[in-house]
C-alpha cells in the first residue's frame, strides 16, 4: 500500500485529520479515534443484559433455563407417547384377550417362526436371546412390557426394534403368541432375569 | 492540546473533516454516525454495473422458483437436516462436503482478488447489489440528488418529513419482500406461497421473517457501508491478497499531482473532489488503496466525466496495477495466481471425487459399549449394531448379509441377522442388529470380516469391515 505522505494529504489545507495521543514510545504514536457510538451502546447493552440475565435466572430464579425447558419438553414428549399408547387401546387385558383368540395366536406363531427363531429358537427356548418359556424375565413379564421390548428393541442386548418392520398389528400378534408359551418351561437356555411377579388375575 | 480540549473540539470540528487514511469517514470524531450523501454518477462502468446488478437480482429471486425433479433447485431444509442443490440431495451425513464448498468459495475469492482486487464487492456482493442497485436509487428518487438532499436535511420542515417517511415506508415493504424471498431458500417456495402474507399457524417462520425484515431494513436504511468496513472480514484480508501487480482501482499521482484548480497549471487533478463525493464508503481514492474501497468504480466514471469536461484524457482514476501506475507496464499472470489456482483446482477435484464417491446410503458399525464379546456354551458371541442411513430422496429396501467368504477359515461360524431386509423411508435411518457366533475351538485371535449392505433401489452395495473379538 502506498505511503500517503507521497501524496499531499488533506491535512495540508487546514482540515482536521485525526487525533494523536501525546505519548510516544520508540517513535510509535497512537491514534485516538473514538469507537462508533452504536458499537459502544451494543457493548453497554450486552453488559446490562448479562446482569439482568444473572439476576433473573440465577439470583431470583424466576426464569426457566434452557436446560430446564429441554427437560420439560422431553417430559411432555414422553407423556404424549404414553397418551398415544393409551389411545391405541392396548393394555395388559387386551393382550390377555388376544392370547385367547386362536387365529391371532396362530398369526403370531407364524411371525415368530419367521423372524424370532434365529435368536430365540422354535418354541422360544432361547439361544442368543433369552428363553421365553420360563418364569424369568429380563425386561418385565407384563404383556405391555413385552410389547414395548418387541416394538422398540433393546439395542444393548442386540434385540432389534420390530415395530417399523412388522407394524403394530403383527407385533401384537407376536406378543399374544408369547403369552401362550410363557411358563411352558421348554428345556433350553438357563433362566435369566427376575422371576415374574405379574398376576394377570389381579385388578 | 490536552485531552479535554480535544474532546470538546470534536463536535465542533465534525464538518471540517475530510477522508483520510487514519480514521473512518463514516464515523464522526465524536463517535456519531456520519451519514454519507453519495453523489450520483453516470458513465460506462456505472451502466455495466447496473446491468450486472439487474441480472444478479433476477438470479437471486428466481432461483427458489426453479424445481428439478419435483424438488426445489436450491433448498436448505434446516429442520430436516438436508440440502437440495440442482437435483442432488445432501443429508447431515454429507456435511463434510460443506468444507469443500466453503474453502472453494474462499479460494475462488482469493484467485479473483489476486487478479482484479475487490471486484466481488463492487459487482456481485448482495450487500452492494441491493444497496447500490435498489436502495440508493430509491433514495435518490424520493429525496432527490445529493445537493437537494443535503439542503433539505439542513432546512427540515414538512417537505423533509414526508419524503423521509415515504422512503422508510418503501424500504420496510421492500425489505419485508426481500426477507421472504430470502427465506424461500429455506422454506420451499410452494409452501411459502401458502404462508404469505401473515404466516398463519407458523410462528417460527413469522418471527424469522420479522427478524430478517428488521435486519435488512437496519442495514440498508442506516448501517450501510459500515457492514463492509466494520463487519465484513474480506476487506481486512485485502492487504494480504493483493500485490504490486493486482489490478485495482487507483489514482495516477504521476499524472494528477500537483493538484491544481487551474486547468493549465500543475497536474491533471483539478481537486474537484467529485471522486470523494461519489464514493459510497466515504474515502478519497487519491490516498491510495484502502480497505474501505469496495471497487464500485464510481470514482472512475466521476473522474472520466470531469476529464472530458476539462479536455484531458480519461483514466486519471482507472483500473490498473500498482506497477502499472508507476511504470506503465503490468503483468497479470504471476506465481500468486498459479498457487491460489492450483490449490483451488485441487480442492475442486477433491470435492468432485468425494461427491461422486457418495453413496445413496451410509452404514456405520457400532459395537455394543462395554460388551466386546460374550462366551456362552463353548462359543464366542459378538454383537454388532449396523446403523443404516438412507441418504436418497426416495424410500428403499436394503439387504444386509455377511460378505461372501466372511470368516470362511473358521469352521462352525454362525451369523444371525434378525432383520436381513429393511425398508427405510427417504432420508430415514434405522439400527440393525447382527450376531456372530464362533466355536471357541475355531477362534485363533481377533479377525476382520465384512458385512455387505445392498440397496435394491439403486443397485449399489457397500462392504463394512468389522472385527471379531474373543478372549
Amino acid at each position: 500500500m502506498s505511503d500517503h505522505k507521497d501524496i499531499p494529504a488533506a491535512t495540508d489545507d487546514g482540515y482536521v485529520h485525526d487525533f494523536i495521543k501525546e505519548h510516544e514510545f520508540d517513535g510509535i504514536q497512537e491514534f485516538d479515534n473514538k469507537l462508533p457510538n452504536w458499537w459502544l451502546w451494543t457493548l453497554y447493552g450486552s453488559i446490562v443484559f448479562s446482569l439482568l440475565y444473572w439476576i433473573v435466572f440465577h439470583t431470583l430464579e424466576i426464569g426457566t433455563l434452557p436446560r430446564e425447558r429441554h427437560a420439560a419438553e422431553m417430559l411432555a414428549a414422553q407423556e404424549a407417547q404414553l397418551a398415544r399408547a393409551a389411545a391405541s387401546g392396548l393394555s395388559n387385558e387386551t393382550f390377555a384377550m388376544m392370547a385367547g383368540m386362536a387365529p391371532r395366536v396362530a398369526e403370531g406363531r407364524a411371525i415368530f417362526v419367521q423372524y424370532c427363531v434365529q435368536c430365540h429358537l422354535d418354541d422360544g427356548r432361547g439361544s442368543v436371546g433369552p428363553n421365553l418359556t420360563d418364569r424369568f424375565w429380563v425386561h418385565g413379564c407384563e404383556p405391555m412390557a413385552m410389547y414395548k421390548v418387541v416394538s422398540d428393541g433393546v439395542a444393548a442386548k442386540g434385540m432389534p426394534a420390530w415395530l417399523n418392520q412388522l407394524g403394530p398389528s403383527r407385533v401384537q400378534a407376536v406378543v399374544a403368541y408369547m403369552l401362550t408359551i410363557q411358563g411352558t418351561d421348554v428345556p433350553g437356555k438357563p433362566a435369566e432375569g427376575e422371576p415374574c411377579t405379574f398376576d394377570p388375575a389381579a385388578p | 492540546m490536552t485531552a479535554p480540549e480535544q474532546r470538546k473540539g470534536r463536535a465542533r470540528l465534525r464538518d471540517q473533516r475530510r477522508p483520510d487514511l487514519d480514521s473512518l469517514y463514516c464515523i464522526n470524531t465524536d463517535g456519531s454516525r456520519n451519514m454519507l450523501q453519495v453523489a450520483e454518477v453516470k458513465g460506462r462502468w456505472t451502466t455495466r454495473k447496473y446491468l450486472f446488478y439487474a441480472a444478479l437480482i433476477v438470479v437471486y429471486l428466481a432461483m427458489p422458483w426453479i424445481t428439478i425433479g419435483g424438488r426445489p433447485a436450491v433448498l436448505v431444509d434446516i429442520p430436516g437436516r438436508a440440502a437440495y442443490l440442482f437435483g442432488a440431495s445432501f443429508t447431515n451425513q454429507d456435511f463434510h462436503l460443506f468444507f469443500f464448498v466453503l474453502m472453494g468459495l474462499g479460494l475462488g475469492l482469493f484467485v479473483v482478488t489476486s487478479l482484479f482486487g475487490r471486484v466481488w464487492c463492487g459487482f456481485a456482493c448482495p450487500q452492494t447489489v441491493f444497496m447500490e442497485g435498489v436502495f440508493r436509487p430509491l433514495e435518490r428518487l424520493i429525496e432527490g440528488r445529493r445537493l437537494a438532499r443535503i439542503r433539505r436535511n439542513e432546512k427540515g420542515g414538512p417537505d423533509k418529513i414526508w419524503r423521509k417517511a415515504l422512503k422508510h415506508a418503501v424500504y420496510i415493504v421492500l425489505c419485508w419482500n426481500l426477507a421472504i424471498a430470502f427465506m424461500c431458500y429455506f422454506i420451499p417456495t410452494r409452501e411459502m406461497l401458502h404462508l404469505v402474507p401473515f404466516f398463519a399457524g407458523n410462528t417460527t417462520a413469522l418471527v424469522w421473517s420479522l427478524f430478517w425484515t428488521g435486519l435488512l431494513y437496519f442495514d440498508y436504511s442506516w448501517f450501510r457501508e459500515q457492514t463492509c468496513l466494520i463487519i465484513c472480514p474480506y476487506g481486512r484480508l485485502q492487504a494480504t491478497l493483493v500485490d504490486y501487480d493486482t489490478i485495482i482501482i487507483g489514482y495516477d499521482p504521476q499524472r494528477g499531482e500537483p493538484r491544481s484548480k487551474g486547468v493549465d497549471t500543475g497536474g491533471d487533478c483539478i481537486d474537484c473532489r467529485r471522486c470523494v463525493d461519489v464514493c459510497p464508503t466515504g474515502i478519497d481514492i487519491r490516498n491510495g488503496l484502502q480497505l474501505e474501497c469496495i471497487g464500485c468504480t464510481n470514482c472512475i466514471d466521476a473522474c472520466d466525466e470531469i476529464m472530458d469536461k476539462v479536455g484531458k484524457p480519461r483514466g486519471l482514476i482507472r483500473f490498473d496495477s500498482s506497477r502499472g501506475f508507476e511504470t506503465g507496464r503490468s503483468r497479470l499472470l504471476r506465481p500468486r495466481f498459479f498457487i491460489y489456482g492450483v490449490v483451488l483446482l485441487g480442492l475442486l477435484a477433491l470435492f468432485v471425487v468425494r461427491a461422486a464417491e457418495r453413496k445413496t446410503f451410509d452404514v456405520t458399525v457400532l459395537r455394543t459399549t462395554g460388551l466386546p464379546f460374550t462366551i456362552e456354551a463353548g462359543s464366542i458371541r459378538n454383537l454388532y449394531t449396523l446403523q443404516l442411513e438412507n441418504k436418497a430422496d426416495r424410500s428403499a429396501v436394503y439387504f444386509v448379509a455377511p460378505a461372501a467368504g466372511a470368516l470362511a477359515g473358521h469352521p462352525g461360524v454362525e451369523f444371525i441377522v434378525p432383520q436381513p431386509r429393511v425398508e427405510l423411508p427417504a432420508m430415514g435411518g434405522a439400527p440393525l442388529t447382527a450376531f456372530v457366533i464362533m466355536p471357541r475351538a475355531s477362534y485363533t485371535g481377533a479377525v476382520e470380516f465384512a458385512f455387505t449392505v445392498r440397496d435394491s433401489a439403486g443397485g449399489e452395495s457397500a462392504d463394512v469391515t468389522v472385527r471379531f473379538r474373543g478372549p
